[in-house]
């Protein structure tokens, strides 16, 4: 299994996976490297009893859930979104995505986790299950109690 | 489970390809007389859209950077060893200058050396350890977060004995007559008082940078 190859079609997907999770920028970017360094570390062990994209996915949610684990409790949420996106649209598109990081940030770690699975492209409905460790069946019951939840935070 | 209920889970697994295109049928229909299930419709389609603009205008992480430090990984990981390795060096003769002039007793020393003793090979299995713990702990959900839990505390447990090895440390050094000698008795006292003073300041730091917003993590955890 090639690392290079891994790097360059998961960096992407992780990325969003952990700023979702962590709400911020650098943080994610931390959370980017602890998993490739473990990926790193466990490719030549790893024994393909699921897919190398589930078992990525697996370890950058606990890399995510780490450096959250490390973050001071005072650290501001940012936004982490580019400075070139026109006024008016991007000042309305950054207060809801601010407030949704917010909401986001109120919720367990699980249901956080199941969310930001779910809002990836080309994340399917068996892979989520197989990363959350979690019965096919329960997929849409636990993504339905985060949503419930994220609906109550953002008020 | 209320019929709004589980036409709300079928909301989600249509928007995940799995739902049935019976089931399917059957949600079009209640959502054409359902409010309440089309109101959480919408929020689903809006929650996602959101979180997908979102992402069309994210920043670009700082490949170069985390690239750069993937490939610094194994060097640090060397460094973190050697100093571990450096550590339990210098903390070992402790033992030994105990004997020649300690006020403290042999107990500390061991307590101390034990502790770097410890954190050594801390540092040369437990990495292992977590890719490995990865890749197979925690399969499943509350397992998982079981899991994690017991990663934590025992960091924190960890954290724990660094706190009072930190002024241990600290005092013993001050206690070492011979380390501190032959420079007056003021400066000498002086030094052994600073020497002190550092220990537990850096008890008090490890307390504030790493224990208290552990201890806040693990009340959040599910």
């Amino acid at each position: 299994m090639n690392f290079d190859a891994v790097f360059v079609e998961l960096r992407e997907p992780i990325f969003k996976l952990c700023f979702r999770m962590l709400g911020n920028r650098h943080e994610a970017e931390d959370a980017v490297q602890d998993t490739f360094v473990a990926v790193h570390r466990g490719l030549e062990t790893f024994r393909g009893e699921a897919s190398v994209k589930t078992w990525v996915y697996r370890i950058a949610i606990r890399a995510a859930l780490k450096v959250r684990a490390d973050r001071r409790v005072s650290e501001p949420l940012e936004d982490g979104r580019a400075g070139s996106v026109a006024p008016e649209a991007a000042l309305q598109a950054r207060d809801d995505s601010r407030r949704l990081q917010i909401a986001m940030a109120q919720l367990p770690a699980e249901h956080r986790a199941v969310l930001s699975l779910s809002a990836l492209d080309g994340v399917s409905h068996r892979e989520i299950a197989e990363v959350l460790g979690i019965p096919f069946g329960t997929v849409g019951s636990r993504l339905h109690a985060a949503r419930k939840k994220l609906m109550v935070a953002l008020g | 489970m209320g019929i709004c209920e589980n036409f709300e889970i079928a909301i989600e697994e249509r928007r995940l390809g799995a739902l049935g295109a019976e089931a399917a049928a059957q949600l079009e229909e209640h959502l054409a007389s359902c409010a309440s299930c089309q109101n959480f419709a919408d929020f689903v389609r809006d929650s996602e859209k959101s979180m997908q603009a979102n992402d069309a205008t994210m920043k670009e992480a700082d490949w170069a950077a985390i690239k750069k430090t993937l490939r610094r990984a194994p060097e640090l990981m060397r460094n973190q060893r050697l100093i571990s390795v450096i550590l339990v060096l210098t903390a070992t003769p402790l033992i030994g200058m105990s004997f020649m002039g300690s006020q403290l007793g042999i107990f500390i020393p061991i307590f101390i050396t034990m502790f770097f003793v410890f954190s050594t090979l801390r540092y040369f299995f437990f990495d292992r350890r977590l890719t490995r713990d990865m890749q197979q702990t925690g399969a499943r959900d509350a397992e998982f977060f079981l899991h994690y839990r017991k990663v934590l505390r025992r960091q924190r447990a960890w954290i724990w004995i660094a706190m009072i090895v930190a002024p241990l440390y600290a005092i013993q050094m001050a206690g070492l007559g011979w380390l501190l000698g032959g420079r007056g008795d003021e400066v000498t006292m002086m030094c052994r008082a600073l020497l002190v003073v550092v220990g537990f300041l850096l008890s008090f730091w490890i307390y504030r940078a790493r224990l208290s917003p552990l201890n806040q993590v693990l009340a959040q955890l599910p």
